[in-house]
């Protein structure tokens, strides 16, 4: 991303918030291969954003690679950047689908990484620089829920669960089914949920304040996520979420094109986005979930051939949240 | 949030999924977690946090897994060592009396 795009970008992004906070989540591929100036040239624009009186706030999504004490020093002196990782889980079942190209697993440098990151906090008060993890459930780990858990319990280290999303030119056979997953993550709720150790598991503790206050928040059950979200990438293309990057019929504008990203949130595809709710997606209206879920993610949906459809993982969302709805039910009626 | 020993909800109910609870007696401290943090800590005396961690001080010790390096056991893990909630008396127990609303 050119230092021009870059504070197109910002800017426009904080005209268009209008005075609500933003959150600018860098992702990639592996973000931090922009280098170090690069998040000197972010900082430096958010500081400006923040001395207007804007609410301004930076993280990064990296595979973990690349945490140098540099970075982390950069972090700790603007106290700026909160970072998250990915790592599914121990040594031998995160070397499997994480390797570099060499074949080596990326285990030890990640492991470094985050705990590095942990480390930091002790010198930053008041700031959190990061360091949860998401871990991406796939055939090689579903079986091992609980052996993950029982290692990130024992670092105090909370995670979110996503299901692997198989697209472009993902291995298919790492996919697991609905079903599967739904299945391994009750198991996985019942070990949890009993557990004195508080460490958070997402989306657990996400789904089970869906349930109690019946207003959902995650990118997956809102509403509508096309009205807090937007990707912009590299070359500054607008896209409604970072994962149809570089999909042309989800290509929304540029924020380097006349109008802007005010342009592309207001194109006849965002408005389309946009009025993808529980009322208009086909059998979401009979759901006793649907106030909750509104219809999944969208990209699984379009992922799946048909962007207003359910999203191909309801199936696992209603069983969790029953699973979730019949434990909390019995805990609130023990405690009328 | 309020981690003093001052308590700050009176007895007022608050009504989940369609039932009208005592946040305070949900033994559950994961759930009375999530209830102060989005349904409000009006309904939650000063004290919920406390009481978790109590209960961690109480069973880390049986926590076989705080090296790193011993994560391989993960597959062998033995969770009859773990805390669970449980075991301990109910949270409506140790909480104190509060009548008077803020």
């Amino acid at each position: 991303m050119t230092s021009r795009t870059l504070s197109s970008a910002m800017t426009q992004v904080v005209e268009v918030a209008n005075g609500r906070s933003v959150h600018f989540i860098w992702h990639g591929g592996e973000p931090l291969l922009a280098g170090l100036t690069f998040f000197e040239e972010v900082n430096k624009h958010s500081q400006l954003f923040r001395a207007k009186g804007h609410s301004v706030c930076n993280s990064i999504q990296t595979n973990g690679t690349l945490v140098t004490d540099r970075l982390l020093d950069f972090i700790a002196t603007q106290r700026d950047f909160s970072l998250s990782f990915s790592l599914d889980g121990p040594r031998d079942l995160n070397d499997r689908t994480r390797m570099y190209k060499d074949g080596r697993g990326c285990f030890d440098d990640v492991f470094s990484g985050m705990h590095k990151t942990r480390d930091l906090a002790k010198h930053t008060a008041g700031f959190y620089p990061g360091g949860g993890v998401i871990v991406v459930v796939n055939k090689h780990n579903i079986k091992q829920l609980p052996g993950i858990y029982c290692f990130f319990r024992a670092q105090r280290m909370g995670f979110k669960l996503i299901p692997v999303i198989i697209s472009g030119s993902a291995d298919k056979s790492l996919a697991v089914s609905p079903i599967e997953f739904a299945t391994a993550m009750n198991s996985l709720f019942d070990t949890w949920i009993d557990d004195t150790e508080s460490v958070e598991i997402d989306p657990f503790t996400t789904m089970l304040g869906n349930l109690l206050t019946s207003e959902p928040i995650g990118c997956h059950h809102s509403v509508s996520c096309a009205g807090n979200f937007v990707a912009i990438g590299p070359l500054g293309d607008v896209y409604p979420c970072g994962r149809f990057d570089g999909v042309p019929e989800y290509h929304l504008g540029n924020v380097n094109d006349s109008g802007g990203l005010a342009a592309a949130l207001n194109s006849s595809c965002h408005e389309r986005l946009r009025h993808r709710t529980a009322s208009t997606v086909p059998g979401c209206t009979k759901c006793e979930f649907s106030a909750i879920c509104h219809g999944g993610c969208m990209h699984n949906a379009a992922n799946s051939g048909d962007l207003m459809a359910r999203d191909p993982f309801c199936s696992a969302y209603k069983l969790m949240y029953a699973h979730m709805r019949k434990y909390l039910l019995g805990e609130l009626k023990r405690a009328t | 949030m309020n981690t003093t020993n001052e308590p700050t909800a009176d007895n007022q109910t608050v009504e989940l999924l369609g039932i009208n609870v005592h946040a305070d007696r949900i033994a559950n401290p994961k759930i009375r977690q999530i209830i102060a943090e989005r349904v409000g800590e009006r309904y939650l005396t000063g004290n919920y946090t406390e009481t978790y961690k109590e209960h961690h001080q109480q069973y880390n010790k049986y926590d076989r897994y705080d090296k790193y390096d011993e994560y391989s056991k993960y597959d062998k893990h033995d969770r009859s060592a773990w805390g669970l909630w449980r075991e301990t008396p109910p949270r409506v127990e140790e909480a104190p009396k509060c009548n008077t609303p803020q």
